[in-house]
């Protein structure tokens, strides 16, 4: 109790000192009043009490004490003291507040991005017990897969999965494009939510032939259908399919993660028609329709478990089907599958971006710290008359360094609040500026423990930008400090200490900028292996109902579309694909050739229609291209790209053989250039191409070659295509040229951030050493006034100023270069980038660093060598 | 005898304050003084130091009330811990009191 009073009294000592002052005050009175009982007159009487009393000064003192808690009240008043100081040089602190307010600021906003991914509460209920179902090598398990895994699995209590396609909304006007995602009905009972008007989906709705039903996310309630309260009975055509809408979700439920497979917000879900599939096999090839597959964990169930009672679903599955190649059964690895944390897989590779983020931020704030100690540094310097007065007159060095550590404190918590005010702000900007979606990061916000990282931030770095010059300062020695003139050469080691990290943390970011600039160049410069000039992609959906499967009328209705395009007058060519290039491919499998003793490769498959290589202007090695007799329920023949026919060991000559199907063997009838297929940063994977009529999927994209400006071209392809089928809604579209730009999204984005993070940094580096520079100048004046008096040239003064700073700048640079190429490893993984670091994009950030260092210290260095001897001596 | 009583301050003013009247600073001084014959003289410089301690140890109590010339005052009054500490400080210095009284004549 009495602990608290005199905790509180600290922080009240003006009503303390009211009330001594008052007691005081009234004995001296009552003094005074009693002498003028005694017969003495009123001003003598006065005088008399006050004499009596003396000036009790440690009275006081002792009065005082016993009210506080002495240290804490001592604090206050250096805190006080520490305030008063800093108002008296608004430059410098404001300066100070605001560095540390962007260096604590971003912290704290990807702290408000890392707390959103991997501490704040997931909106689904029991959100910890749900796993996500993936594929050893990163696929995720196809209907066939899931269907099993449900069978068998003795560790996952409820299972559903989700599978995203564009779906077509016609009937009202011009046929639109929305975002579905199919779903099992235990999809919301999964994850524990309710439609907010109507219901879920029922069990019996996932089988085939059921009556087609629909759920409408809010938003697109809100928007398309006016959020009409009378929607529940209403009927849509999807897909030419009439669906009737029985439920609308609540407002704050999504699940549209990008890292689980959905690229944007879903309109509206629908439940899966579950069938059995055509053949376990052709799924477990990556043939059937891939699916995110989630689970709830049994109680008391760990990841391991689920992982060790999944690799006995594989060993099942593996001994059940036979292999299509005799002699090699099938590794039961084909059929293994990995669990993660639901949330883990909402982060997916989002994750090495908050890494890169952290340590960016991280290291800006210390190049902060670095910069705020110079400028403290320069200051106490300013402030050793009154250190040393204060010393003499009693006070301990703890006490000293005390007054400067919290003097950081004030700084530190004023830059924090700032930074505070701004962390929200900047997360959303961050977020915004994010090469992916992501509602993980959107969801993210300040509360209490971002309030709670922020000061623990800001105590932090107030220990440690305040520790060097409070340590130092409050060393003392009587003599020097106490007269006018000021001790020089003091603190300048700590000095060019403070410039050395700078310039190592520079020099650090500069090389990871330098790397992921260089990667990104040589992703530009990758050739691509096609002619993407006057090409325009486009996103075709077939109207038909069973998308998940090849559909032999597919390969027919598209030969439709493309003979209407290149009928166009100004249409070069025009060809679909499943899987253009720099877009994923659609399947792919194991691929083996008839009659060869080499096991095999894994290879891309794509769905083109004959002009497919001539629309990209991808050239044609050997054999012939597809022909319109080249049709048929079966896949006869097919061609491959040189990688292929590389990996075999064979040139042109593969032309002629044949590859192992289970259905028969696919004569190989020509050979292509290979291009880029997935992404700029992939290597060239071996790559088969099928005829659209023998093997067609209904969603493709159609290219079109044309030299007509884009929106001309896009209106008559559109007509063309209405012309065909009036049902036909074509979406996605984009030039080939835009599509490269876009897969170099993520690349480019990574140069700007750690661009602008190496920029800031060298900013900085440079503004400390500007003034770590002048400030050694200003401190030499005499002694370099001295020396030119005495005839030392211009060149030798620069010399005698930059001479040991240079050193520990060199000592700097050689130790960010170091740290770079430590980091180079991480980094790259991080980045997923492929270059390593050339010697020669070394040695330019070098450059750099050093053309910014002379920068930095050349006018100051001027300065000095400049200096008239005659007025700067007089000046002493 | 100024700072005679140094170190027994508080113990005279337990003392004065034990009558059970709550008192200020001024008051306590001037019965000291009076009822040592003037040979106690309370110095202000130890007496509200003192004051301010044993309000802090919760051996008296203070409060603000108004005074004979309508003036706020600070009046102490001791509390049951004081009467205790009375007690013990009595004891004590009695007992040292006698001690040295008996090697005063003794030796």
């Amino acid at each position: 109790m009495a602990v608290f009073r005199r905790i509180l009294n600290a922080f009240r000592s003006e009503r303390l000192d009211r009330e001594l002052e008052e007691e005081l005050e009234f004995h001296r009175q009552t003094s005074a009043a009693r002498f003028q009982d005694r017969g003495l007159g009123a001003a003598e009487a006065e005088a008399e009490a006050k004499r009596r009393m003396g000036n009790l000064l440690v009275a006081r003192d002792e009065m005082r004490d016993a009210r506080t808690v002495g240290w804490l009240a001592s604090s206050l008043e250096d805190l006080r003291h520490g305030l008063f100081l800093l108002r008296r040089d608004p430059g410098v602190s404001g300066l100070i507040v605001l560095v540390l307010a962007l260096g604590i600021g971003g912290n704290a906003a990807v702290f408000t991005l890392l707390k959103a991914a991997f501490l704040d509460p997931l909106p689904y209920s029991g959100a910890g017990q749900l796993v996500n179902v993936i594929e050893n090598d990163g696929w995720i398990p196809t209907v066939s897969e899931f269907l099993e895994i449900r069978k068998h699995t003795r560790t996952l209590e409820e299972m559903a999965f989700a599978e995203y396609r564009d779906m077509q909304l016609s009937g009202t006007g011009e046929p639109t494009r929305v975002f579905a995602a199919r779903v099992t009905a235990s999809f919301f009972p999964l994850l524990g939510v309710n439609a907010s008007l109507g219901r879920t989906f029922l069990e019996e709705e996932n089988r085939p032939g059921s009556p087609p039903v629909v759920i409408l996310s809010n938003a697109f309630w809100r928007s398309r259908m006016g959020s009409d309260p009378g929607v529940l009975g209403r009927t849509l055509r999807l897909d030419g399919q009439p669906a009737v809408v029985v439920g609308v979700l609540p407002p704050n439920f999504h699940f549209d993660y990008p890292t689980m497979g959905a690229p944007e917000p879903v309109d509206l879900y629908a439940p899966y028609p579950v069938e059995a599939p055509v053949s376990f096999e052709r799924a477990a090839n990556g043939q059937g329709v891939p699916v995110w597959v989630m689970g709830r964990l049994r109680e008391g169930v760990t990841l391991e478990q689920v992982e060790s009672d999944l690799w006995d679903t594989a060993l099942v599955l593996a001994r059940e089907n036979t292999s299509p190649f005799p002699g090699h059964p099938h590794d039961p690895a084909m059929f293994a599958f990995n669990v993660m944390t639901l949330r883990d897989a909402m982060v997916g590779t989002q994750r090495s971006l908050l890494w890169l983020l952290l340590g960016g931020v991280a290291v800006l704030l210390l190049i902060a710290c670095a910069n705020t100690a110079q400028l403290l540094l320069a200051r106490s310097l300013r402030r050793a008359r009154e250190i040393a007065v204060r010393a003499a007159l009693g006070a301990s060095r703890l006490r000293l360094i005390r007054q400067f550590l919290l003097e950081g404190l004030v700084l530190a918590c004023c830059g924090g609040a700032a930074g505070l005010l701004v962390a929200g702000w900047m997360a959303r900007v961050l977020t915004s500026l994010l090469p992916v979606r992501s509602p993980l990061f959107a969801s993210a916000h300040v509360d209490l423990r971002a309030v709670g990282f922020t000061l623990l931030a800001s105590m932090i770095s107030a220990l440690v930008f305040a520790i060097i010059p409070a340590v130092k300062s409050s060393r003392w020695t009587p003599g020097p400090s106490l007269s006018a003139r000021v001790a020089t050469g003091e603190g300048n080691r700590w000095r060019h200490a403070m410039i050395a990290i700078e310039a190592t943390l520079s020099v650090f970011l500069l090389c990871g900028a330098g790397l992921v600039a260089q990667n990104l160049w040589k992703l530009i410069h990758t050739p691509m292996g096609f002619n993407p000039q006057h090409v325009l992609a486009m996103r075709l959906q077939l109207p038909f109902g069973k998308l998940e499967q090849p559909d032999p009328r597919a390969g027919v209705a598209l030969q439709q579309y493309v003979d209407k395009v290149e009928a166009i007058p100004g249409v070069e060519a025009a060809a679909t694909v499943t899987g253009p290039p720099l877009r994923p491919a659609r399947g792919g499998g194991p691929i083996q050739l008839v009659g060869m003793s080499d096991p095999g490769t894994f290879g891309w498959s794509h769905q083109i229609s004959p002009d497919y290589f001539r629309t990209l202007r991808i050239p044609l090695l050997a054999g012939r291209t597809f022909r319109p007799s080249d049709a048929g329920r079966k896949i006869t023949v097919g061609i491959v790209n040189e990688e292929f026919a590389r990996h075999f060991g064979l040139g042109p000559n593969i032309v002629g053989k044949q590859i192992a199907d289970s259905e028969g063997p696919i004569t190989i009838v020509g050979l292509v250039g290979t291009v880029r297929a997935d992404r700029l940063e992939t290597k060239p994977s071996p790559e088969c191409y099928y005829s659209f009529l023998q093997i067609s999927w209904p969603n493709v994209h159609l290219l079109v070659r044309s030299t007509m400006p884009t929106a001309q071209l896009l209106k008559q392809v559109k007509a063309a295509i209405a012309s065909a089928n009036p049902d036909q809604a074509v979406f996605g579209v984009q030039t080939m040229n835009d599509l490269i730009a876009d897969s170099l999204t993520e690349p480019r984005f990574d140069v700007y951030l750690i661009g602008a993070f190496a920029v800031l940094a060298v900013a900085m580096a440079a503004a400390g050493m500007y003034s770590v520079i002048s400030f050694l100048v200003s401190q030499r004046t005499s002694e370099i006034a001295i020396r030119m008096a005495l005839g030392a040239s211009r060149g030798a003064i620069i010399k005698e100023v930059l001479g040991v700073t240079s050193l520990w700048v060199v000592a700097g640079l050689a130790g960010g270069l170091g740290l770079g190429l430590a980091a180079n490893k991480t980094l790259r993984s991080l980045t997923e980038t492929e270059a390593a670091g050339s010697p020669e994009m070394y040695a330019a950030v070098l450059l750099f660093f050093l053309v910014v260092t002379l920068v930095a210290a050349y006018l100051p260095a001027r300065r000095a060598s400049r200096l008239d001897p005659a007025i700067a001596l007089r000046c002493e | 005898m100024k700072d005679q009583l140094l170190g027994k301050m508080d113990l005279l003013v337990l003392r004065i304050l034990a009558c059970g009247e709550s008192m200020h600073g001024y008051a306590i001084a001037e019965r000291i003084e009076q009822i040592s014959n003037n040979v106690l003289q309370v110095g202000e410089g130890s007496l509200y130091p003192a004051l301010h301690r044993m309000d802090e140890a919760g051996w008296i109590r203070s409060e603000w009330s108004p005074s004979e010339n309508n003036r706020r005052a600070r009046y102490y009054r001791i509390s049951a811990a004081g009467r205790r500490q009375l007690v013990e400080e009595e004891t004590e210095w009695l007992l040292a009191a006698e001690a040295i009284t008996r090697v005063l004549r003794l030796a």
